[in-house]
């Protein structure tokens, strides 16, 4: 997947107007709670086939962290 | 447990019944510390908007009585002919008796019956339909199965965060023999390694109540615990398979299923199973979470009361049902319903 359009869907996915990137850590993400977390691991599996456990979650700080795991 | 096929059972009746007492996340102020952000975000995705939730002294037993003697009182089924009661709850009345005894005298059934509880969640509807296959296969002619739950027993409603999604309901559903050369198939599977997923440790024997297990106004907490992100994972992973793996058993096309009804966990939850399916989630109805909550084993039956009763009550099809959850487990069923007594979700009355 493109990195751009990465971004986009990870947006709709957390469900949020910020602008983001690669470094953006996502704890300044307002909208970055459960109900995201919850649709990050559907989108996460569905688009890539990649599974995230509760303690893989202690583990990512920022939007690269995910992009790691999606394999980009 | 191995997928496997009963024939010449059928669904005979079914009634549902809620308590009157509703409750919309709109107008919970006090929710997520008064996040209304937090609160629609909540009802967008998860489909949750209304629940209903019992009176102190109203039991899951006594939902699931209200629904029996409607049963009964709309059906040809006579009390002496149940030949065996299943109550399939997590919220029984007592630990001793099984509160199967319990329903089976208030509703004054005959002697020669077997009362069972079976203490399941979720997916407990579709257990209880295989039991009573069971029982119906070795020698039963009819069986009442009374599934329900009331997750308000469970927790503080209005204290803790999960539980602005559970809603109570007790339904009863009659089982019988039926010589139509039908098939009634299931795939139940078993994943106890997240058996703590879902759990209230102090519930039973091994951790009795201690002093700091009770509010200051002496009512006692239940220590009931949800790994939200562990159990969608699970239903992620497991559900779909099991779905697909129980068609590919009874060798029936998806395209010839006329009605999915899953347990009401979720709209997130549901549409991902939809999509893993591949089927449109169009043909899943999420109108009884968003107007009634998660309403555990009970919400397969108060689907079909809620949204299906007048397809059930004519010609009616065949239909899948899936439940899963605590356990952890699911346990998926393709059975055909129709021409049959269906209530509608009827507010209990004392």
């Amino acid at each position: 997947m493109d990195k751009s359009i990465f971004i986009e869907k990870l947006k709709d996915v957390i469900q949020t107007e910020k602008d983001i990137n690669f470094n953006t850590e996502l704890e300044s993400i307002e909208e970055w709670d459960s109900i995201a977390q919850i649709s990050l691991l559907a989108f996460l599996d569905s688009e890539f086939n990649k599974h995230l456990t509760v303690n893989d979650f202690e583990k990512i700080k920022t939007v690269n962290d995910i992009a790691k795991i999606a394999g980009l | 447990m191995v997928k496997c096929a009963f024939e010449n059972i059928r669904i005979s009746g079914i009634s549902c019944c809620v308590p009157e007492k509703e409750y919309c996340l709109l107008n919970e102020q006090n929710l997520y510390n008064g996040d209304k952000k937090r609160i629609n975000r909540v009802i967008n995705s998860s489909g949750f908007l209304k629940r209903r939730v019992s009176e102190k002294d109203v039991m899951t037993s006594d939902l699931c009585f209200q629904a029996a003697k409607n049963l009964f009182c709309n059906t040809q089924v006579k009390k002496e002919d149940i030949e065996a009661i299943i109550f399939i709850s997590y919220t029984p009345d007592y630990l001793l008796p099984a509160t199967s005894y319990i329903l089976h005298k208030k509703l004054n059934l005959s002697k020669d019956c077997i009362a069972l509880d079976v203490p399941q969640a979720c997916s407990g509807f579709i257990i209880g339909l295989y039991q009573g296959a069971m029982l119906l296969t070795s020698g039963c002619n009819k069986v009442l199965i009374c599934v329900g739950d009331s997750f308000s027993k469970f927790t503080d409603m209005f204290k803790d965060n999960t539980a602005q999604i559970f809603g109570d309901a007790g339904t009863a559903i009659l089982l019988e023999k039926y010589n139509n050369n039908s098939k009634t198939f299931f795939n139940i599977e078993t994943y106890s390694q997240d058996y703590d997923a879902l759990i209230c440790e102090n519930s039973g024997f091994k951790h009795p109540p201690q002093k700091d297990d009770f509010y200051s106004d002496n009512s006692f907490i239940y220590d009931s615990k949800m790994d939200g992100k562990r159990i969608f994972n699970f239903t992620l992973e497991k559900v779909a398979p099991n779905i697909l793996g129980l068609l590919n058993f009874s060798n029936i096309k998806k395209e010839n299923i006329d009605k999915f009804v899953f347990h009401q966990a979720n709209k997130f939850i549901l549409e991902n199973i939809a999509k893993k399916i591949n089927i449109d989630s169009s043909l899943i109805s999420t109108q009884t979470l968003r107007d009634y909550g998660n309403q555990c084993g009970a919400s397969i039956p108060c689907t079909i009361s809620n949204t299906l009763k007048n397809y059930v009550e004519n010609q009616g099809g065949k239909f899948l049902l899936s439940g899963f959850g605590a356990g952890l487990s699911v346990a998926s069923c393709i059975i055909d319903i129709g021409n049959i007594y269906c209530s509608e979700l009827v507010n209990y009355r004392r």
